[in-house]
């Protein structure tokens, strides 16, 4: 396969890619090679709930349809980046997004993965959102994904693009938003996932990470069974 | 959604299981310039080889199947390009050169009995699980048991993964070099934005 671009010769520093406001309310060290870091640091608790029963029903809905709703591409002629079908130049994201795919080998054949969000949920949706009492019911949002082998979800920041999409909100206030994901099934083989300098690994289902705002991280696949995360996102109550 | 069946019962058969733990230490960390092997990869880059994972004919039978497997739920040419130089010898032969007698003394590896390879993983793509099938090194030297070995070449970058059984090997430093233990199944990945440039050195103990 012959790269339709050349490489770049200088290294690609993806700070310069994240929105300015979260630079400024979440410092970090930004730097790969730093080992005094507290990355780590953000495991809260492994939530008690029957993640086998989830994962299987979730690997049941994509079984209906068998079509991943979500990948990335880049749109060279419209110098756009869409998020499935949906060109996102106008979110937070879209920079972060250019480094990954444009002129670079993210692609729609490699960024795949199926999601299943807050009503889909059907009877799992009430005692999922009981779990994090600290964010607000009404702008709680709820995502699984699942990432099937030979997929990746490049390294970024998190800019809350589907919380904005869904709240209506005409830009996140990132000192009240909060992500917390959970490991559906325990780690397997070829299960990636990076959070700032910290590298996960031997993870148990139910195991929940606050994602702190500002902090890079990416995952990718590269096993023989689907990847499966849950993640909650919305504003916190005690806080602005 | 996948059928993995095949591939979940090529590991069960061969008793491979991930809760068993195995030991992975890092062997040394070899004095080598990052600059070097990036510039060869450029320079080099019309005579590189370059291939996605799957069966081909010269390759064993364990090798293949395991191809099979991968390709069969979902690994193909736009998750698992790989560019490598090595194979040429005198590819090979430049290789060793830039790594230098007094690193291959540090590996403990004969350099007139190795193989060196420097792999190119662009963003986006992966080796998937496999356990190595050396078929490269035989060409070249027959059976001789070799040590198979993986050199990092530059420094860690976010997205730059590799994984030995159940140790994730990530963070490493310009040359750190760890052993790939014979028939242990492994993977890498590059869901970073930058290349990763890693080194196999597989080659006689000294």
């Amino acid at each position: 396969m012959k790269l339709k671009h050349p490489i770049s010769e200088k290294r690609l520093d993806p700070k310069g890619a994240v929105p300015k406001e979260i630079l400024e309310q979440y410092p970090w060290h930004w730097n790969p090679m730093e080992q005094n870091h507290t990355d780590g640091n953000h495991f809260m608790r492994n939530i008690d709930f029957d993640w086998k029963g989830l994962g299987d029903w979730a690997v049941q809905k994509c079984n209906e349809h068998l079509t991943p709703q979500k990948y990335w591409r880049f749109d060279y002629d419209e110098d756009a980046i869409y998020h499935a079908k949906e060109n996102v130049n106008d979110m937070p994201i879209k920079e972060q997004a250019f480094l990954a795919f444009k002129n670079n080998t993210h692609t729609p054949e490699n960024s795949q993965y199926f999601k299943i969000a807050n009503e889909e949920f059907e009877h799992w949706q009430e005692p999922l959102m009981k779990m994090f009492p600290n964010l607000k019911e009404d702008k709680m949002g709820i995502s699984l994904f699942v990432q099937p082998p030979g997929h990746t979800m490049f390294t970024h920041v998190d800019t809350y693009s589907s919380f904005i999409r869904r709240t209506g909100d005409a830009k996140a206030d990132y000192t009240v938003l909060r992500r917390y994901m959970a490991f559906v099934r325990d780690w397997d083989f070829g299960h990636f996932f990076h959070y700032g300098n910290h590298c996960f690994s031997q993870w148990r289902a139910g195991d929940c990470w606050d994602l702190v705002p500002g902090i890079y991280h990416g995952s990718a696949n590269a096993g023989l069974n689907p990847k499966i995360t849950i993640h909650w996102s919305g504003e916190l109550k005690d806080v602005g | 959604m996948l059928d993995n069946q095949y591939f979940k019962k090529y590991l069960s058969d061969r008793n491979i299981d991930l809760k068993e733990h195995i030991q992975v230490d890092r062997l040394c960390t070899l004095d080598i310039d990052p600059k070097a092997f990036e510039d060869f990869a450029n320079k080099n880059r019309q005579e590189a080889t370059v291939k996605s994972y799957h069966p081909r004919p010269f390759l064993n039978s364990e090798t293949n199947e395991q191809a099979i497997n991968a390709n069969w739920i979902g690994y193909n040419e736009h998750n698992t390009t790989e560019t490598n130089w090595g194979l040429d010898p005198v590819h090979n032969q430049k290789l060793k050169e830039m790594i230098g007698s007094h690193n291959f003394e540090a590996m403990g590896i004969d350099p007139a009995r190795s193989l060196v390879r420097l792999l190119e993983y662009m963003p986006g793509h992966c080796l998937p699980l496999h356990s190595d099938g050396l078929e490269g090194f035989k060409k070249l030297y027959g059976d001789l048991r070799p040590t198979r070995l993986f050199v990092a070449v530059s420094e860690w970058d976010w997205g730059h993964v590799l994984q030995l059984h159940d140790n994730v090997i990530s963070n490493w430093s310009l040359g750190d070099t760890y052993v790939i233990p014979p028939n242990v199944f492994h993977a890498s990945a590059n869901f970073g934005i930058s290349p990763k440039y890693t080194l196999t050195v597989t080659g006689v103990q000294q």
